[in-house]
């Protein structure tokens, strides 16, 4: 009798237990939730949000890894999206503008792909809305990976390797671009920059020398002569320890004074927004690894960091729509019609530059985890 | 047995509950709705495309304007009880496509109150630290650098003087001196919070009033007001007449 209540007891304990579990006996195992949070550090902030609809699992980061180095995706299987980002230039590439596959060169720069999650516009002119978004747009654009998402799937579809894969990352054999876009998307999200020197700095483990120290401070002080504060004015558009824009809509997007109102060859975010005040803004992208991206600007226009320097130092172009943050920034007192300088000293630009050179992350340009998974 | 058996019903009950969500006890508590209204002469404030006159004639547009709402505090004079919201930190800003800036405040004591209490800005407790509590987060673009704290109150656009070409306008303020207590007494009627019941408070925010009153604002001399003497008389603007109830309703 004792024995029974015993059974009783543990029958009735465990109908309890599994009753909070789903009910899914005997089916394929369900893809593994990727603790992506646990990656990342605390101070990036946690005004990041990743889609309901798309919850990171270790076999959608892993289709999403095989699809970014997938060429396939491309009309001619030539390129994938790791042609024109490269991990070793912390997923960007060394051309001033990057071919498609049908030779034709693209009109902007292609943009570094870290610390995206703190992301909400993609594109240098903001034309995606999310990640998922994005990732299907170069497959289509003629002078990029030329292929219609049709072609895509199918040539997916029959492969050998793909359909089983899509099944343990969505549950199901059959491939739409709606998960090739997912997959990609969890793969980008897992792109976390976090181990420069600066971030070992910010985690007190580096000492910074003196010169990088002076770059810091000049890199984040918007300047005041008439308080006689010094500033170099990057962090009034590249924001915080991210070193990224604004994520609140279009608000890191700003005119940086590349061009007067008249030679505007780009009109960036005008083209989505289709407002006049937002001519010529671009994204304001991440400096994280920044000495890998070369060249520089949405055109790539400046081929060195001395250059980019130079320009917001010396060669600010007015505008209607220029930020005003640029407008308004001297480490002099200036006059009204004054030409727009920083007036920054060679020693200064120096030091910016040496704190520039804290964001790269050699641990994240030689991860094996974002690596070509076919070689 | 039976006491058996009895040990086994308060088992599995107990199981099955935490199977449930986390009920949350209504208790003695009720929320505060807060729609703020960002105006400029009395009208919804206009990103970009409007043109505003100050006091002294300057024309200006507005591109961005946020400020942080801090330390809320629900108080009633006569009877001496109040309510403080934990953790009270909100970034409101003036949204891409609505004037109105929706903010709602759970878990509010019970009660009948005849005055709201709020900061503008980030008190010196939080104000240099690393703590993300509430809206206090570095990527919401409102931190200077870890040294300097939190802008309080940002406010950016053009200044289009007369026969000169066109300047930024910037206006970030902050700093511990800078850091302001607003009280608005409820005029015709109380604020009461009901027990699972919502109560609404239509808080206006008039930004024509950052620049008058004290102190009139010359954009001409002030177009950038950073770490200048002048943030404070611009805070000293702003605490006086920026923000007004305009109607309290459940």
């Amino acid at each position: 009798m004792k024995f029974l209540k015993y059974i009783l007891f543990l029958s009735f304990f465990s109908f309890v237990f599994f009753s909070c579990e789903e009910e899914n006996p005997e089916v394929d195992p369900k893809p593994v939730f990727y603790d992506l949070e646990s990656e990342l550090p605390f101070y990036f902030g946690k005004n990041y949000e990743i889609p309901e609809d798309n919850p990171m699992t270790v076999q959608g980061v892993e289709l999403g890894r095989m699809l970014f180095y997938e060429k396939k995706l491309s009309g001619n299987n030539t390129q994938a999206c790791a042609s024109c980002h490269q991990q070793k230039n912390a997923f960007s590439d060394s051309n001033r503008f990057s071919e498609g596959i049908d030779g034709i060169e693209g009109k902007r720069n292609s943009m570094s792909i870290a610390n995206l999650l703190w992301n909400q516009k993609f594109f240098w002119d903001g034309r995606a809305n999310s990640l998922e978004e994005q990732a299907l747009i170069p497959i289509q654009d003629p002078i990029e990976m030329h292929q219609s998402l049709d072609e895509v799937v199918a040539k997916l579809q029959s492969s050998d390797i793909y359909p089983s894969k899509f099944k343990a990352a969505f549950e199901s054999e059959i491939i739409t671009a709606e998960n090739i876009a997912k997959a990609i998307a969890q793969f980008e999200r897992t792109l976390i920059s976090s181990n420069s020197k600066y971030d070992l700095y910010l985690k007190g483990e580096y000492d910074l020398t003196p010169q990088e120290q002076l770059g810091l401070d000049l890199f984040f002080t918007h300047p005041v002569p008439q308080a006689g504060l010094r500033g170099g004015n990057c962090g009034d558009c590249h924001t915080n320890v991210l070193t990224s824009g604004d994520l609140n809509e279009f608000d890191g997007f700003h005119n940086n004074g590349l061009d007067e109102d008249n030679s505007m060859q780009d009109k960036g975010l005008c083209n989505v927004t289709e407002k006049d005040f937002d001519q010529a803004k671009f994204k304001a992208p991440t400096l994280r690894n920044i000495a890998l991206t070369a060249p520089y600007m949405h055109d790539g226009r400046f081929n060195s960091l001395e250059e980019v320097l130079d320009h917001y130092d010396l060669h600010i172009k007015k505008s209607t729509t220029l930020d005003p943050l640029i407008r308004e920034a001297s480490n002099e007192l200036t006059l009204p019609e004054d030409p727009i300088k920083l007036f920054l000293t060679n020693e200064e630009k120096a030091a910016i530059k040496a704190f520039l050179h804290l964001l790269t992350d050699d641990q994240f340009i030689n991860d094996p985890r974002f690596s070509d998974p076919f070689k | 047995m039976n006491k058996y058996i009895s040990g086994l019903i308060i088992f599995s009950v107990l199981l099955f509950s935490s199977c449930e969500k986390d009920n949350n006890e209504p208790g003695e508590t009720g929320s505060l709705k807060l729609i703020i209204s960002n105006l400029n002469g009395g009208v919804p404030l206009e990103l970009n495309d409007k043109e505003y006159t100050n006091e002294m004639g300057n024309k200006y547009t507005v591109a961005e304007f946020k400020f942080y709402l801090s330390n809320l505090k629900l108080r009633n004079k006569s009877n001496g009880k109040f309510y403080i919201e934990p953790e009270s930190y909100h970034l409101v800003r003036r949204l891409p496509d609505t004037h109105l800036f929706e903010l709602t405040i759970e878990n509010v004591d019970i009660g009948e109150f005849d005055e709201l209490e709020f900061a503008v800005g980030v008190d010196n407790s939080k104000n240099y630290s690393l703590d993300n509590v509430g809206d206090l987060d570095p990527t919401n673009n409102m931190a200077w650098d870890w040294n300097s704290g939190y802008k309080f109150l940002l406010l950016e656009g053009q200044f289009l003087p007369k026969n000169e070409e066109q300047k930024g306008l910037v206006f970030h303020i902050g700093s511990d001196a800078n850091y302001r207590k607003i009280l608005l007494p409820s005029t015709s009627e109380n604020i009461i919070i009901k027990e699972s019941q919502a109560t609404t408070i239509n808080l206006e925010v008039e930004v024509s009033e950052i620049f008058k009153d004290p102190t009139t604002i010359d954009f001409k001399e002030n177009n950038v007001v950073m770490f200048d003497a002048i943030s404070n008389k611009v805070a000293d603007n702003y605490a006086k007449n920026m923000f007004s109830l305009s109607g309290i309703s459940k």
